[in-house]
């Protein structure tokens, strides 16, 4: 194993991510076999050129504020191609984040790392890792919390590589459009960052006379730290399904920010979900995706699921449709959104497999940990199963014969 | 359609990472569907004899068509389990 020690081996699996970046390394955690008393055996590894890199493992000495302290444990990581930006833990379950550039690992941030907010002299006290993106730019997002003497700020903080410097992306009390403000609570702060330095996240609105406004909005930077403009909020109108009454954003990665001034992002209506296209000009243009009702072919969508963006605005998402049997069971199906187009059906029960002529798709089965729809992209540095050149990549099961085994499947469109 | 499957695949304990590449080839503009992984049987990345009896269910795609997953794998005949550790 070139560039690993002899004594860590490859094994077990893991709910943390397998990142491939752009350039095709990938991105993964290990159990290792060498063990260190108190750490979990795992390491962080990239796989470049055909030759296996450890970047860390659990017990590795890592630069920490006060010098030199040991990894814990390994919480999140997002890579890009030129690094991987990593999330852990080292003494006494203080969480940082380090940056690995294929030659060295450095500390970025840690809770008790200073940054002043204007005139105020504030800490970190938590970061958290749900927010956690990174571009190929090399312009980080994370969401924390601060402290200090008169500091009560928190929210969407940045780190930008080149500059080495932490940034105030969008923090509490941060004034927006008419005076009103943002503010984020624990069911808001996601945010999203693509390749071309557009950020999108989730926020609440301090209206001008300081009373709550609303409490859920999607809003849009053109550039890390510029003015925010609101994309959406519950009382915006869809133009061509007013119909549709909004309830509220979805979170929990729910949006995906392309590199042409344009988002991809999941809205309520009521405990319906709703896809939307939202082009950004001088005011947001929303499109409606598809939505529970949607038709494509005889399919009708009982309810949308996850969802992927690559870089052309193409989106691949899970349509749950009505399957046929009794007791009101559901079958997943791929559907394809691209601009100016009509949707489409690309993967479904009894699709003929590519080479093999007599099996097909029994079941499709995409795996979502959390309850509420994710939207992958080909943007920033997190994991995604789209690619630019139009594949998805998805689980299910095989009809072959008489069995139904589990299997991996490519559909290209 | 056609998978270029690189030979980078990773075993020890009977576990499996593989790499595979869904882009190349002049063939890989006609839409379908292609089984890249089934449980039970074997894939080029494989050692000999061996075939796929799990995966895991993170998995990833990059920008240009690569695939990474993580699986299991056990010999043919269900014998032992061969202890390795490799990278091709």
């Amino acid at each position: 194993m070139p560039g690993a020690k002899d004594d860590n081996r490859i094994g077990d699996f893991s709910l943390l991510p397998r990142i491939v970046t752009r350039n095709g390394t990938a991105v993964f955690v290990v159990r290792v076999a060498k063990q260190l008393p108190g750490y979990q055996p795992e390491a962080l590894v990239a796989q470049r050129d055909g030759v296996l890199e450890k970047i860390v493992a659990n017990g590795d000495p890592v630069p920490v504020p006060d010098g030199e302290g040991r990894l814990l444990n390994i919480s999140q990581y997002v890579a890009v191609d030129d690094g991987v930006l990593i999330m852990g833990t080292f003494a006494r379950r203080k969480t940082a984040f380090w940056y690995w550039d294929f030659s060295k690992l450095r500390l970025v941030v840690a809770e008790g790392t200073e940054m002043p907010v204007g005139e105020f002299d504030c800490k970190i006290r938590s970061l958290e890792s749900t927010t956690m993106d990174m571009n190929t730019e090399g312009l980080a997002l994370f969401r924390a919390s601060m402290f200090g003497n008169n500091c009560r700020y928190g929210g969407i903080v940045g780190w930008d590589r080149q500059s080495d410097r932490l940034l105030a992306i969008a923090l509490n009390r941060t004034p927006i459009q008419d005076g009103s403000s943002l503010y984020f609570q624990s069911t808001t702060g996601d945010a999203r960052v693509s390749d071309g330095g557009h950020i999108a996240l989730h926020a609440g609105i301090f209206d001008s006379d300081g009373s709550p406004g609303a409490m859920d909005s999607t809003l849009w930077q053109p550039d890390a730290g510029g003015d925010s403009q609101i994309l959406i909020d519950k009382q915006a109108q869809l133009p061509d399904a007013p119909e549709l009454k909004l309830t509220h954003a979805i979170h929990d990665s729910g949006m995906a920010p392309s590199n042409r001034n344009e988002l991809l992002h999941f809205v309520r209506n009521h405990h319906d979900r709703i896809i939307l296209r939202t082009r950004i000009d001088t005011s947001p243009v929303h499109q409606v995706v598809a939505h529970t009702g949607t038709t494509v072919d005889d399919s009708t969508s009982a309810r949308i699921g996850t969802g992927h963006l690559n870089r052309n605005g193409e989106v691949v998402f899970v349509s749950y449709v009505d399957d046929g049997r009794r007791g009101g069971s559901y079958q997943q199906e791929l559907w394809l959104s691209q601009r100016d187009a009509p949707l489409q059906a690309i993967a479904r029960r009894g699709d003929v497999i590519v080479g093999r002529d007599t099996d097909t798709i029994e079941r499709i089965e995409f795996y979502n940990q959390s309850h509420e729809p994710r939207m992958f992209s080909t943007q920033g540095g997190r994991m995604r199963q789209i690619s630019d050149d139009g594949a998805v990549l998805f689980a299910g099961r095989l009809q072959t014969g008489t069995r139904r085994p589990n299997a991996l499947f490519v559909t290209r469109f | 359609m056609r998978l270029r499957r690189s030979r980078r695949s990773l075993l020890a304990f009977g576990l499996a990472l593989m790499m595979f590449s869904a882009c190349g080839g002049s063939d890989t503009t006609s839409p379908g569907t292609l089984a890249i992984a089934v449980i039970g049987e074997s894939a080029p990345g494989l050692d000999e004899g061996y075939l796929f009896e799990g995966f895991a269910t993170e998995y990833g795609m990059g920008a240009s068509g690569q695939v990474i997953f993580q699986g299991s794998a056990n010999v043919k005949n269900g014998g032992p389990r061969e202890r390795k550790t490799a990278m091709r």
